[in-house]
């Protein structure tokens, strides 16, 4: 892969990617460059999404892919459900699950169930139960 | 592992509610046992008691824990088999173990009638609790997305 930085007087940050296709080389390289931008990468058929993570509601780990929920679509991503909740725990990213991760700041009620579990409402209006193991970390965190 | 993890954690709630139900059965069945002039409990009958304990909390485990939605009140089907069957039980078991041997015969009714008011409060209690969790919750994340920024 050829790089090319070119250095011109008052010009403004960018960045493209030339290539035939979006390979695993390309989304690696994507995945590093959003690290520092803090966003999360998605694919749409053969197009690769850059989404903010403010639009994502929750990611979900579904027959051995993960998928990440926004108020209007369900996109597969290429990014561990582990490395979602470590890269984006400070934008308010946890795990409610084995399986899941949600975005608190999408969270618009929660509700104390029975055996320490909390029931939350996410802002589309789907519901979501978060087991009494990672109802202790939610607590923490909206308590820090 | 995982499974005996998660069997752990259940037995260890069903245990909790067993202990207040032994100390429930055993203070009632005093109470009852001093109104009639009794002074005593046998040894045999703590022991039926803290096995008909058992019964009751692992039948509120099963009935309720997994299900419960207390937000719109505590009597629903669920809530009502648990409190009616329990009560059943232990009348069933009073008067089967004796519990009120040589007093009169509506010993087991009456101690029925404070069942009937206890195991309802306790659902009353469960439902408190989790309205409270569920306000200061909603107050944290409140706070929470405010810090964030987030309208």
């Amino acid at each position: 892969m050829k790089i090319r930085v070119i250095e011109e007087p008052g010009a403004q940050k960018e960045l493209i990617i030339r290539c035939e296709a979006v390979d695993d080389q390309i989304r690696k390289l994507l995945r590093l460059i959003n690290a520092q931008n803090k966003r999360i990468v998605a694919n749409q058929g053969s197009e690769t999404r850059i989404l903010d993570p403010a639009s994502v509601l929750y990611c979900e780990y579904v027959d051995r892919g993960v998928f990440v929920y926004t108020a209007q679509e369900v996109l597969p991503t290429d990014a561990a459900l582990a490395e979602i909740e470590r890269e984006f725990s400070d934008q308010g990213f946890i795990r409610c699950s084995k399986s899941m991760v949600v975005n608190i700041k999408r969270i618009a009620a929660l509700r104390s169930d029975n055996g320490g579990r909390i029931i939350a409402t996410i802002d589309n209006g789907e519901k979501i139960i978060i087991s009494r193991h990672y109802a202790a970390a939610l607590r923490e965190k909206l308590s820090q | 592992m995982d499974r005996f993890k998660q069997l752990y954690v259940w037995a260890m709630n069903a245990k909790l509610f067993m202990g207040l139900y032994f100390v429930m059965l055993v203070a009632l069945t005093g109470i009852v046992t001093a109104i009639f002039g009794g002074n005593s409990l046998g040894l045999l009958s703590l022991l039926e008691m803290l096995g008909l304990s058992v019964i009751i909390a692992l039948l509120q485990v099963v009935l309720l824990d997994s299900h419960t939605d207390y937000s719109k009140g505590i009597l629903f089907s669920r809530s009502v088999i648990w409190v009616i069957f329990s009560t059943v039980l232990i009348v069933v078991a009073s008067i089967a173990f004796k519990w009120f041997a040589g007093l009169p015969a509506w010993g087991p009714y009456l101690l029925a009638g404070f069942i009937l008011i206890v195991l309802p409060g306790m659902l009353l209690g469960l439902k408190w609790e989790q309205e409270t969790d569920t306000v200061r919750l909603n107050a944290d994340l409140e706070s929470f997305k405010s810090k964030e920024g987030v309208q």
